[in-house]
């Protein structure tokens, strides 16, 4: 799978060396075009540069930037001024990108910490902010009367380039930034920002770190935006203060929209349509902001998704969902085989001593102790609200306990590892909902998480390393061949929740906590996942089940730990914890005697 | 210190403007999840349609409420023709904000085809200056800032004693549980639209009279309160308030003692900070994703 993936990113960027390759001819040396059209061209290069960063951060990674025009700007004028000292175009375009990226990684780390709408108003200041430096900053950008462009020495072409070599410049340069981003966003990279995009707590339950993931993003994406504004600056030879205004930040929005999010030709549409509408209504200057507004409202109420990708979907509409049920695994050897193919650490006992968590003036958990020795399934029970959750997200560092006297897998300890640092502890999560990664395939999803765990695993000397062939064998093993190529909001639940097993287990869980394995799931479905986890447990795999389906954790769990209030109430046997009267208080409001009984 | 009572007077009276569309902002996301970036549009669009009432006869106290119960009635019309279809999830978030970009470009440029883009004096509330503290402050601006607190004092009444407000408050923390007790949702996001528009027209009728009407009024203000909004936090309804008052002032203070050249760098300077230090803002309640 490996092979053809990057066998499809080689295709693709055949296809976009050969779209430049043409235009080029096509305005250069076969001068099938007059002047006009060929400057048409090099503007919609150059605004498809940075309709292409924008809407690859809205496509892959879920943030809208509103301000994009202050990497623009940064290029823009990098390009004036080192240009005008003497350095070279070559030089330019690695400095401009260098100082951008620099600046939007600082800038996405700060807003990746947060959530992805404050990234609207950090984009939004960074414009505004930008924009009055521009008008203010006279000696680099000439204030607010403008700057000319001079001619930039190029090495390759031998001579100063100007306006004449403008189209020239800006389809290069278009080719190289849609090389760049198509291959990264294709690649595992991409993958892993559709993985947070869809779902930042799982993500970091597998390892991921969104805030980081994000930062990165931004920050590629803010250095190709530079390159734009060095196109622009080399194709309009005088730069304007309002060509960095923040409406024309949102015209960059409107353009990503219109094309589609995360589409190559989408921002080639968006940008013929941003720089044609005026060309075509020129002298109403009231006529573009309206079409732009009009149709974008007009786009996200009809075609969501944008231009080209809803015609791509048009042309290559699905055949009708299959229906698919889920596999019986009936191969305890295979499985056994997989664990100790796939799994670096399996065999880690869990141990929990003395957390205290309050929210607040709650307390939800009251020195909880509990232990999983290795590769048993133990049972968390209780009512709701009685901390069984809280347990959990203290185990996967959503929470953090106001004291705790340890929280181990093995001789990691847990409280000091970040909630993505602990799947490389061994320790995995599944979660209520399966929370899959909604852009990614089954395979997809499996391959990208595994590759979180291959340094492990290359480390515990682990038959399987590559992740392409880790998924396979995890595909194969939990009987998810037939949905391997299928987006998780097509499958019934019950594989999801199964497909969430799996990708703990991609990311190299040994000891797995199961957050409501069996709730919505009809009785079929559970009656195969019950198989599972008991070969998984039979495997040597560490359980925690986490679960209201008493009668599931009675016939899985050999041991059983039952909280109420956030303090554990009893602790046995699924046949003690059956009988124990404090339990039966618990989950049915009174201690249930044959007196009750004869009453009721 | 008589010059920085005056900056802050004055401050406290363009920051009652940010504070109303802030306040606008917050009770408009808290009922629909929607960041209307086209809010201070809707109001200006208002601000133009009283002007047309008064050059054709209206008393300014008719044309006023008027053109404040016609922004609101836009602010519902948006939310059932445009934000509604949009349906809920995660991704509608965004989806939603570029909407109400798109949104207000389109009643921009209807405002400039209509009115033209030269700026139109507008009639403020009360015409003359008082002095306080040896510097003149118009009569309008006290009149606004006045009507603001007004404005705010009932919202603050409503949403804190009247059934419906509190109801939909819950419905903010909620909106599932909501609907399972029979609150009628679409009933309460139609009035949070109509409350929240309605108060960015008295924002943008207070504004005009300051400067002048012109379609491009609401930009700078806006993003004020926006920056406003999350100062006090995305949604707190007095969050949002302190903060909008806090960037009046701050704007005011930076501009003469900074630089009034980098009166935006400097306000979005302060804002990203304060992010920094505390990521909720001051009063919002971090919203915290489901686990």
């Amino acid at each position: 799978m490996i092979a053809s993936g990057f066998a499809r990113r080689l295709v693709r960027a055949a296809a976009i060396t050969s779209a430049a390759a043409i235009i080029l001819l096509v305005t250069g040396p076969l001068r099938l075009t007059g002047d006009y059209v060929a400057f048409l061209v090099a503007a919609i290069a150059y605004f498809s540069i940075v309709t292409l960063s924008v809407s690859m951060l809205a496509g892959f990674c879920g943030i809208w930037p509103i301000g994009h025009t202050a990497f623009t700007a940064i290029g823009a004028y990098l390009a004036v001024n080192l240009g005008g000292a003497g350095w070279p175009i070559e030089a330019v375009i690695p400095a401009a990108m260098i100082a951008a990226a620099i600046v939007g990684y600082v800038l996405g780390l700060s807003a990746g910490r947060f959530s992805v709408l404050y990234f609207g108003l950090l984009t939004l200041a960074i414009s505004l902010a930008a924009f009055e430096i521009i008008g203010r900053w006279e000696r680099f950008t000439g204030g607010e009367n403008g700057i000319p462009v001079p001619p930039v020495k190029s090495l390759l072409a031998g001579r100063p380039i100007g306006i004449q070599d403008a189209t020239v410049v800006c389809v290069l340069l278009a080719a190289l930034v849609f090389l760049l981003i198509d291959w990264i966003c294709q690649g595992p990279v991409g993958r892993r920002w559709l993985a947070v995009k869809s779902q930042r707590i799982a993500a970091m339950a597998v390892g991921f770190v969104p805030s980081r993931e994000n930062a990165l993003a931004f920050s590629f994406s803010a250095a190709m935006a530079s390159l734009s504004g060095v196109g622009l600056a080399i194709a309009i030879g005088y730069l304007d203060p309002e060509g960095f205004s923040l409406n024309v930040g949102v015209t960059m929005l409107v353009s990503t929209v219109v094309g589609g999010a995360g589409s190559l030709v989408g921002a080639l549409i968006g940008s013929a349509f941003i720089i044609g509408v005026p060309e075509i209504a020129r002298g109403a200057s009231d006529v573009a902001p309206f079409v732009f507004g009009a149709t974008t409202v007009l786009t996200l109420l009809f075609l969501r998704k944008g231009v080209a990708p809803s015609l791509i979907d048009a042309f290559m509409r699905k055949r009708g969902a299959r229906r698919i049920a889920m596999r019986p695994t009936d191969n305890r050897d295979g499985l056994a085989a997989l664990v100790a193919d796939v799994l670096p650490a399996s065999g880690r006992a869990l141990v929990v001593e003395g957390v205290e968590v309050s929210f607040g003036g709650v307390k939800a958990l009251q020195g909880v102790s509990l232990s999983v020795p290795a590769g048993r399934a133990v049972g968390l029970m209780g009512p709701n609200g009685s901390g069984k959750t809280t347990m959990l997200n203290v185990l996967s560092g959503f929470v953090i306990p106001k004291s705790a006297k340890a929280v181990k897998l093995g001789d990691a300890d847990l409280l000091s590892l970040s909630p993505s640092g602990r799947i490389g502890a061994g320790f995995g999560r599944t979660f209520q909902h399966a929370e899959l990664f909604g852009e990614l395939t089954i395979r997809d999803m499996l391959a990208i998480v595994a590759r979180q765990g291959e340094a492990a695993r290359r480390a515990a000397g682990k038959a399987l390393t590559e992740p392409a062939v880790v998924a396979e064998r995890l595909i194969a093993g939990l009987g998810l061949d037939d949905v391997a190529e299928s987006f998780p909001g097509e499958l019934p639940f019950g594989i999801q929740k199964v497909a969430d097993i799996a990708r703990a287990l991609a990311g190299g869980a040994g000891a797995i906590a199961l957050d409501e394995p069996f709730s919505g799931l009809d009785s079929e479905e559970a009656a195969k996942l019950r198989a599972i986890l008991r070969e998984l447990r039979a495997a040597g795999v560490t359980i925690l089940i986490i679960d209201h389906a008493v009668d599931e954790i009675f016939d899985l769990a050999e041991d059983i730990y039952v909280l109420d209030f956030g303090c554990v109430i009893a602790h046995g046997t699924p046949a003690e914890i059956r009988n124990d009267p404090k339990v039966r208080e618990a989950y049915f409001g009174a201690p249930e005697t044959a007196e009750d009984a004869v009453h009721a | 210190m008589g010059e920085l009572l005056s900056l802050i007077t004055s401050g406290i009276a363009s920051g009652s403007a940010f504070a109303l569309l802030a306040l606008g902002v917050v009770i408009i996301f808290r009922s629909t999840d929607t960041v209307n970036f086209a809010i201070g549009d809707t109001g200006s669009l208002a601000a133009y349609c009283a002007l047309t009432a008064i050059a054709a006869g209206l008393p300014l106290l008719v044309a006023f409420p008027l053109a404040i119960v016609f922004a609101g009635l836009c602010g519902v019309a948006t939310e059932r023709l445009l934000i509604r279809p949009l349906g809920h999830g995660k991704q509608v978030l965004f989806v939603a904000l570029v909407i109400t970009i798109g949104f207000g470009l389109v009643l921009q440029a209807a405002m400039g085809a209509i009115w033209g883009h030269s700026p139109k004096p507008f009639p403020p509330l009360i015409a003359g200056w008082v002095s306080i503290a040896g510097v003149p402050v118009s009569l309008n601006k006290i009149a606004a800032t006045l009507i603001a607190l007004l404005a705010m004092a009932i919202v603050a009444w409503f949403f804190g004693y009247r059934p419906l407000g509190v109801a939909m408050r819950a419905s903010a923390e909620d909106p599932f549980a909501a609907k399972l007790v029979g609150l009628d949702t679409r009933l309460i996001a139609a009035l949070a639209w109509f409350l929240g528009c309605g108060l960015a027209a008295i924002a943008m009728l207070f504004l005009a009279a300051e400067s002048a009407l012109q379609p491009h009024l609401a930009h700078s203000p806006l993003f004020r309160a926006f920056a406003g909004v999350f100062l006090g936090g995305m949604t707190s309804m007095p969050g949002a308030v302190v903060g909008g008052f806090a960037i009046g002032v701050l704007d005011n203070i930076a501009g003469r003692y900074v630089s009034a050249n980098f009166r935006d760098t400097i306000v979005f300077a302060v804002i990203v900070t304060v992010l920094f230090a505390k990521p909720a803002g001051f009063l919002g309640v971090m919203r915290k994703e489901r686990v």
